[in-house]
């Protein structure tokens, strides 16, 4: 295809498969990121989404049938989720877990330091890692006593998800998956996430953003949206394309199933 | 049943070879002649015993143990690893036998008594004789009996009305070569005397892997209002059995708390029992066993609540990998007239192999009806889901196992006040999670 362009791409899947329990959920879906790119995935619910997000993550108990994804040049299938994480995957959990007795900040020390280890940088210390990780805060606008706490333990819906977003811009991947985000966030919590997110917009960065409902791209607008449907993306265009789907609903779409893939645009 | 004879013919054969060497007055000799008695009735416990069932107690029953002979080495950086910071006081044993050399009891203040049993027997005979004879603790139970009938060493702390230890009393146990094959049975007694207030931390240790038996027995007794925290190390090499009994008694609004670690030996029953014998009183038992490789940790608890508005809370957790098998069986008994008892029970097991086994046997019996007793238990893996979160952060596998191993074990550590003991208890904790958990 456009070989010029290949260089380019951060994120490359072709004809992607992947079932779980037997049951088939990708049915070849192929998708291409660039960097820089805010890239919007939306879809009923089963339609795949969540499935996307976990395997490009790396998580278990997924069965890829068929396809490929390159990353950075790189064949991603044949890492373990803890390599991807350190090559700059970054997946934002739509359900965040909580980690009681794992303190937050030595969590994210812990982290920021495998991954500066696997790219031959020196380990950051308490102290530095501590001073590094205010800036990020306050810059977020996080309440500070979420670094004394056990990892999301007991934080609120809000909480749990601004603390993905603070790992995110500590670990500055270079692919950040955001995992329905929006769910469970009233508007001022919702608003607060998509400025630290737009906040971390770089033109070495892209973003996958999957999202149930359009009202989260208000706020991070994206570059390209598809839509996924039965396990395809049957449909692809800019951000108007999430307003008219916000209109018509999914069945919209779903009737033009038929016409799969071959809406593939070049964002 | 010949396994039992057999290994009761071992005991009692030490004992009539041995019995000459004994110390003590003719009171003592025949308070041991009534005790090897008493076991000799009915031998060493076997797995068809109830209360005995998860103990595999076969190396014990195999072994002739004798006494440690000639001169206990034992390398004084090995003893100073073990020395605890910010003490008052720190009475150590080597071998069973009291090490003047390696102890430090010069800041003790008025009011407190601090000596070794074998002291006592000289100095205070009227008082241990007066202990022994007036003891609670009961001869039915087989290493009670053995190690009343071998008593030699142990400590006696005794603290005066309203006398309040500010900082913590050490006694560190250190099992040299020389035990190789020998057996030592300990007896302390804590006494604390209204009001009276101490921190202690035992600690048992060794350098070497080798077999030998710690047999130990103790007394507590706590008046009203008296607070004692005990804490307990037991972390000897994997050829060690470790026998713990204690018996405490806690008076009217007196508060009793413990805390065990076990973590070494490759047989030990560390076993408690409580009777809350004033109102108001109030006991706090909790537990930490890590086991790897065949190692077999069993935990036996008895909290008797025998009057009105006691008070007790449990928490015993379990980590334990390779064929290791550990057990929690904790017995709660309200009696009649305890009343508005409140108490909870929780023991939580880890496994972190598919060999490892854990055994759970909670046992309530109530019998007072205006009552709060709840109890639980749990035996589970590590959290397939916190494990991939941390990993899809970039922490490898194995560290994101060590990470949640660690924070399972370490909110028993958390939660002791004194910094100097906190810090002791998390190097051990760590050593024993790096052996079984590695990175």
């Amino acid at each position: 295809m456009e070989k010029a362009e290949m260089g380019k791409t951060l994120l490359e899947i072709r004809n992607l498969r992947v079932s779980v329990d037997g049951k088939q959920i990708l049915k070849g879906l192929s998708l291409s990121v660039r960097p820089g790119q805010v890239h919007a995935i939306m879809g009923p619910n089963g339609s795949g989404k969540s499935t996307l997000a976990h395997v490009l993550s790396g998580r278990e108990g997924y069965d890829v049938t068929g396809g490929e994804i390159s990353y950075c040049g790189k064949d991603l299938l044949a890492l373990k989720a803890e390599d991807r994480a350190r090559e700059g995957i970054f997946l934002a959990f739509q359900y965040p877990v909580e980690i009681p007795g794992v303190n937050n900040m030595y969590f994210l020390r812990t982290a920021v330091n495998a991954v500066r280890s696997h790219r031959g940088e020196a380990e950051l210390d308490a102290m530095d890692f501590l001073s590094f990780a205010k800036a990020k805060m306050e810059k977020l606008g996080m309440n500070k006593n979420l670094t004394s706490r056990s990892v999301n333990e007991g934080f609120s819906g809000g909480e749990k998800k601004r603390n993905e977003v603070f790992q995110m811009s500590v670990l500055e991947p270079k692919l950040a998956i955001l995992d329905e985000t929006d769910s469970g966030l009233d508007i001022d919590a919702l608003k607060t996430v998509a400025e630290g997110v737009n906040a971390l917009r770089a033109p070495d960065r892209a973003f996958l953003v999957i999202t149930h409902y359009q009202r989260l791209l208000d706020y991070i607008v994206p570059d390209v949206v598809h839509v996924l449907a039965g396990g395809q993306i049957v449909k692809s265009g800019d951000k108007n394309l999430a307003l008219e789907l916000e209109e018509r609903g999914y069945e919209w779409v779903d009737r033009g199933e038929t016409e799969a893939g071959k809406g593939r645009v070049q964002g | 049943m010949i396994a039992s004879v057999q290994n009761k013919t071992l005991f009692s054969d030490a004992f009539r070879s041995g019995r000459a060497l004994l110390p003590g007055e003719p009171w003592l000799q025949a308070l041991r002649d009534s005790a090897i008695g008493c076991f000799e009735e009915r031998g060493l416990p076997t797995r068809k015993d109830e209360e005995w069932r998860y103990l595999d107690l076969k190396t014990l029953g195999k072994t002739r143990y004798g006494t440690p002979a000639g001169k206990p080495e034992i390398s004084e950086s090995f003893a100073r690893e073990h020395f605890l910071g910010g003490t008052l006081a720190r009475f150590c044993f080597v071998d069973g036998k009291y090490d003047a050399s390696l102890s430090d009891v010069d800041e003790l203040p008025a009011g407190v008594e601090l000596l070794s049993v074998a002291e006592a027997m000289n100095k205070n005979e009227v008082q241990l004789k007066e202990a022994l004879e007036a003891s609670d603790v009961d001869f039915r139970h087989p290493f009670v009996a053995l190690n009343t009938a071998f008593l030699q060493d142990g400590y006696v702390l005794c603290l005066k009305k309203d006398v309040q230890l500010e900082k913590p009393v050490q006694i560190l146990f250190l099992g040299s070569e020389a035990s190789e094959n020998c057996a030592e049975h300990s007896r302390h007694f804590l006494f604390l005397a209204e009001g009276a207030k101490a921190e202690v931390l035992e600690c048992y240790v060794s350098p070497k892997a080798g077999n030998f038996l710690n047999n130990v027995v103790t007394e507590v007794a706590l008046e009203k209002a008296a607070q004692l925290s005990l804490y307990r190390v037991q972390a000897e090499g994997g050829g060690c059995s470790h026998l713990n009994y204690s018996k405490v008694s806690v008076g009217e609004s007196a508060h009793f708390e413990s805390k065990v670690f076990s973590f070494g030996a490759g047989t030990s029953r560390n076993e408690i029992e409580t009777e809350l014998s004033g109102a108001h009183a109030v006991c706090s038992l909790e537990g930490l066993y890590i086991g790897g490789g065949d190692q077999c940790l069993d935990n036996r608890t008895v909290i008797d609540h025998r009057v009105a508005d006691g008070k007790s809370r449990e928490f015993y957790k379990g980590i334990l990998g390779g064929n290791a098998r550990g057990s929690f069986s904790g017995k709660i008994l309200v009696e009649a007239g305890a009343q508005r008892t409140d108490s909870e029970q929780n023991n939580r097991n880890l496994l972190l192999s598919d060999d490892a086994e854990a055994d759970s046997k909670p046992q309530l019996e109530i019998y007072a009806d205006d009552v709060k007793c709840s109890h639980g238990a749990t035996v589970g893996q590590l959290d397939a889901d916190q494990i991939f979160y941390l990993r899809a952060r970039g922490i490898g596998e194995g560290q994101a196992r060590s990470l949640l191993t660690a924070a399972f074990a370490m909110d028993l550590v958390e939660s002791v006040a004194n910094a100097d003991i906190r810090e002791f208890l998390e190097r051990h904790v760590n050593q024993k999670l790096a052996q079984e958990v590695g990175r």
